[in-house]
């Protein structure tokens, strides 16, 4: 038996500059996995990393480690980040909690913008990043590919990402404060990836006079550009583009700043002092936060996106009432069939056990009376059968009925294993154990 | 002199405005059209209204070339600006135009009426010909075109202080590139109709011989000064922007003084 432990921030309990600092790159994100069952064998760990979110999901045996306070300090000793400075911003969730939180995050009620399906393949990839590291098991297996599933059923049987306001659609709308027509202006993106090109999706619909891509890798430049009808421009050049954009989009994997106030103040006298618009939707951010003290500079980050979609009035309550609905089913299936799967063998323990204490017992007796006849032997070895039953049927039947939901059969199955000693690696509690399964 | 019951028509017509006004802050909570037609139609009525206020003012004083008294000229410019507001809110989005401008069109109205009964006169009938009237057109014209021009630019303020404290900005603002488009249109007009206006002052000033208080000139060189300024944005692009916004504001608030300077001296106009 494992317990689920989850430890996390997202958006909406740490700002971008606490998230930032613990944001992981791919490779970064399996080392850490990596890292992580180094220094606690045989955890379960998934960690789910987008611009919004870090979260840890561990599934360990009931005893065992890592506890919660030590899932903060491993993170933020691998960050390199002191742990005060986001402890007050994680949230700990054990058992149900993180099959609800997990199936939630993957439905994208979770999510900065409600229905937005770019969750579901963020935390297929954080998945297959754990699997890649031998890091998902027996526990997080299941609990990943139910919520999968889950995420699936509720985009598919809900309106939830109908209407729905997307990063881009809400920096289009931003920019729409700024500008009035699109066939003068440049738009500009910095970075190749998923999150660039939705956002270009957005731009490019207005028919922007230009639009320019640029990144380290040019090959990706070119194959966004195609694809959009814009040009791939060299980032070395960076400066230059800057000089010509009116729009700008930044979503490198970039672990500094590549814009600074430094940088960007020498080009607005060469840029006439036109407005500018820059969309982050980088993290860490790609544009230092000083740029938008400019006069004429109006830059957005993901923070600043998220305000203003929680301004904005969406249609789409009975949706989300309905995706709710649906989360809270499969979470409590879930429980079930986890119940389930950890009662049966646990039953079969205990019978096997009494059974085969019967039949010493039995051979015991057995020895003491040499005239036995087989038929006798039969019916004693019946009579323990049926003690055995009989004494055990009660508290199974007990522990079978307290698999609901909201009953306490976790807790009877844990206290049966260490009553009867059904769990071989059961080690009486340690000292301060925290968890609040407990 | 208004008489009471042009100035109770006066005040029809300032009711009709503000319950306009009124109808157009709803909808800074309920987004509705019914609102924004209501809000229009009270506007329509109270143009309609003012109209009819300066034909029976233009009537009662047998003269029928506008601008011939304090009072006259007041309305007119009130009108002017609403007249105006309902057009640009007609082809171009701006709905929170009248947000800005409307207040300024009821103060109008009733410094109007309240000198109209007070400090109440007519023009010098010495400048009373085609130079002098040129004059007066020009004048009121351009302080129209710069009442526009600063409440757009105080729209700008407020817009992109929003925009940089990531506030919510409503449709009705238009966009920041919309706002300082027409602050410059309304300028360049403005300057126009000013520079005239000063031309033909200075004109009829010299043939009637007569004295212009310096108040008047200053306010007038100044108001002229900061538009210079403003208009001087394309060639000086730091300008733009907030600046340019902020400038037009300060312009029409020197135009205003300019206006009530002149207002406020009997004979003292040319």
């Amino acid at each position: 038996m494992k317990r689920l432990l989850l430890l996390g921030l997202n958006h909406s309990t740490a700002p971008l500059d606490v998230r930032e600092r613990l944001a992981f790159s791919a490779p970064q994100r399996i080392g850490a996995l990596v890292a992580l069952r180094e220094k606690f064998p045989g955890v379960e760990a998934v960690l789910i990393n987008t611009c919004n979110r870090v979260e840890l999901y561990a599934a360990r045996a009931v005893h065992g480690h890592p506890r919660h306070d030590e899932m903060i300090a491993f993170l933020a000793d691998l960050r390199g980040v002191p742990v005060a400075d986001i402890t007050n911003h994680v949230y700990q969730k054990s058992e149900k909690d993180v099959v609800a939180h997990l199936f939630t995050v993957a439905s994208s009620l979770d999510s900065m913008v409600i229905g937005e399906t770019q969750i579901l393949g963020q935390v297929r990839d954080a998945y297959d990043a754990a699997r890649e590291a031998g890091a998902a098991g027996g526990s997080l297996n299941p609990l990943f590919q139910k919520a999968l599933a889950v995420g699936k059923q509720v985009m598919s049987e809900t309106k939830i990402t109908e209407g729905r306001l997307s990063v881009g659609s809400v920096a289009v709308d931003c920019a729409g404060k700024i500008f009035d027509r699109y066939h003068d202006k440049t738009v500009l993106c910095i970075g190749a990836g998923k999150m660039a090109a939705l956002v270009l999706q957005a731009f490019h619909a207005l028919k922007p006079g230009r639009l320019l891509i640029c990144n380290r890798d040019p090959a990706k430049a070119e194959l966004l550009a195609k694809r959009f009808g814009g040009v791939a421009v060299p980032y070395e050049n960076l400066a230059d583009h800057l000089i010509a954009a009116d729009v700008v989009v930044t979503s490198t994997g970039s672990q500094h700043p590549i814009i600074t106030r430094q940088t960007f103040e020498p080009l607005r006298r060469a840029r006439r002092y036109r407005p500018i618009f820059f969309i982050d939707i980088a993290l860490p951010r790609d544009v230092e936060a000083g740029v938008g003290e400019i006069e004429n500079v109006y830059l957005y980050n993901l923070d600043d996106l998220q305000q203003v979609v929680a301004a904005t009035h969406t249609q789409r309550g009975g949706s989300i009432e309905h995706a709710r609905k649906i989360v809270d089913e499969q979470v409590d299936r879930y429980l079930s069939w986890t119940r389930v799967r950890e009662l049966g063998p646990t039953i079969d323990k205990l019978y096997q056990r009494h059974h085969e204490l019967a039949r010493e017992e039995v051979d015991r007796i057995v020895n003491k009376l040499p005239g036995i006849s087989p038929i006798g032997r039969q019916h004693l070895e019946e009579l323990a059968r049926r003690i055995v039953n009989k004494l055990l049927h009660d508290p199974v039947k007990m522990l079978r009925e307290s698999d609901s939901p909201h009953a306490l059969g976790q807790t009877y199955l844990h206290a049966m294993e260490k009553l009867f000693q059904l769990d071989e690696n059961a080690k009486p509690p340690d000292e301060g154990e925290d968890d609040a399964a407990h | 002199m208004p008489t009471t019951a042009q100035l109770i028509l006066l005040i029809v017509v300032v009711a009709l405005f503000i319950a306009g006004g009124m109808l157009s802050f709803a909808r800074l909570k309920w987004d509705r059209r019914d609102l924004r037609i209501a809000s229009r139609i009270c506007l329509g009525a109270g143009i309609i209204a003012a109209g009819a206020l300066l034909a029976w003012h233009a009537a009662s004083r047998r003269n029928w070339v506008p601008i011939g008294d304090n009072f006259d000229a007041l309305v007119w410019l009130a009108t002017l600006l609403a007249m105006f507001t309902l057009y640009v809110q007609r082809h171009r989005t701006l709905g929170a135009l009248d947000w800005f401008v409307m207040p300024i069109v009821i103060a109008l109205l009733i410094i109007a009426g309240v000198f109209g009964r007070t400090e109440y006169h007519e023009y010098h009938p010495a400048v009373g010909n085609t130079w002098a009237w040129v004059h007066r057109v020009t004048s009121y014209g351009g302080a129209v075109a710069f009442a526009i021009a600063a409440a757009s630019g105080a729209m700008y303020v407020v817009a992109s202080r929003k925009l940089r404290h990531k506030q919510a900005v409503g449709p009705q603002y238009g966009s920041l590139e919309r706002l300082e488009h027409l602050t410059m249109t309304s300028v360049t007009l403005g300057f126009a109709l000013l520079t005239i206006g000063m031309i033909t002052g200075g004109v009829t000033m010299f043939a009637a011989g007569s004295h212009t208080p310096p108040a008047k000139i200053v306010l007038a060189a100044l108001v002229w000064l900061v538009y210079a300024v403003v208009l001087h944005a394309p060639l000086n692009p730091s300008l733009r922007g907030r600046r340019v916004a902020v400038l037009s504001v300060v312009g029409f608030v020197l135009m205003l003084g300019t206006v009530v300077a002149v207002l406020l001296m009997p004979g003292g106009t040319s």
